[in-house]
């Protein structure tokens, strides 16, 4: 999926939910909802913390024709929606002095991603080229500096900021982009 | 059972990355032109491939030889984001063109990341002057988009610079 068709996902959902639901975002989704052009990705990682009815929500996504935690991600040929497991997330723990952003409200359905530097930091674990990518928007369009990177990385989980390479992933992003 | 798939399919693109890169390598030691002011407008302009080349230069250091070519091909690219230059020869759209390509690319901070990995390389180029875009640099070449796969059928089906 691209940019608009990421949109057009929103407003089916928001259509098809019967319940208030509020879903957080990460990853190439939440990129592509914040304005990077071009690129596409196959899933929209929700985060666990995201207010919503399964069954709603799992109904809501067979409904409009995508796949909802599919098993067999890997052949998937549908785009689909995938709550992350609480045990894979790299991410820094929420602050109330830097507030998600609201990337779609509807009727139903809101859509927020975390602070820009915290989507940064939960990059660090698994640094692939489209990551870096996503990285050098985020930095750019948000106009982060240092501070805020070394700010969002001092909220991880105690055991993430004690990672090897999560430290050096860090330390490339800080070199190649500040 | 699916983070295994997962893996593979990661794997996978990420493989076809490092093929590009390792493409990118082998063209720059030719020599030639061409190959090497295509590869600078992929590191200049396009969205993905200067990161799978940082990925790539974090586990792997290229011999001297090669490491001069990859320097040329950095410089080229920074040149690439330099002022239009002022030609009769060629069509505005042309010119329109590359100032599309230098936005999304200079949105992108991309400067920066090339002088971080001529850096990386063994050469500071902070102190690059300024100037306008090589004329070479005006010939648009098609940029490798966010799928490797899709150019690498282009390489194995025998790309045409």
């Amino acid at each position: 999926m691209d940019a608009q068709r990421l949109l057009r996902i929103f407003e089916q959902l928001d259509e098809a939910l019967t319940e208030t639901t509020q879903l957080d975002i990460r990853g190439g989704a939440a990129a592509l909802a914040l304005g990077l052009t071009g690129r596409v990705t196959i899933d929209i990682d929700v985060l666990p913390d995201s207010r919503f009815i399964e069954a709603d929500l799992h109904m809501a996504c067979r409904s409009i024709g995508i796949g909802f935690n599919p098993r067999d991600k890997d052949i998937s040929e549908e785009d689909y929606l995938e709550v992350v497991p609480e045990e894979t997330l790299v991410l820094p723990i929420p602050s109330k002095d830097v507030p998600y952003n609201t990337v779609f409200r509807g009727r139903h359905l809101t859509v927020r991603t975390p602070p820009a530097a915290d989507l940064v930091v939960g990059k660090l674990k698994r640094i692939e080229p489209e990551d870096l990518t996503d990285i050098e928007f985020l930095i750019s369009k948000f106009d982060l500096k240092e501070g805020d990177i070394k700010e969002s990385y001092s909220r991880l989980p105690h055991r993430f900021q004690e990672d090897h390479v999560i430290k050096d992933n860090l330390r490339y992003v800080l070199e190649d982009f500040f | 059972m699916s983070r295994r798939y997962s893996e593979t399919r990661e794997n996978t693109r990420r493989a076809g990355w490092e093929r590009l890169v390792l493409q990118f390598i082998d063209d720059c030691a030719t020599g030639s032109a061409r190959d090497l002011t295509y590869w600078a407008q992929q590191l200049a302009y396009a969205p993905v491939f200067v990161n799978a080349f940082a990925v790539w230069l974090r586990e792997n250091r290229p011999d001297a030889g090669q490491t001069g070519k990859l320097l040329a091909a950095i410089e080229l690219a920074l040149n690439g984001l330099d002022a239009l230059p002022e030609v009769h020869e060629i069509d505005s759209s042309a010119l329109l063109r590359l100032a599309r390509r230098q936005a999304d690319a200079l949105g992108l901070r991309r400067r920066m990341v090339l002088k971080s990995l001529s850096r990386r390389l063994g050469r500071d180029l902070d102190g690059l002057p300024m100037g306008f875009v090589p004329h070479r640099m005006l010939r648009s070449y098609p940029l490798i988009g966010w799928k490797p796969e899709a150019e690498l059928a282009g390489v194995d089906a025998g790309r045409v610079n």
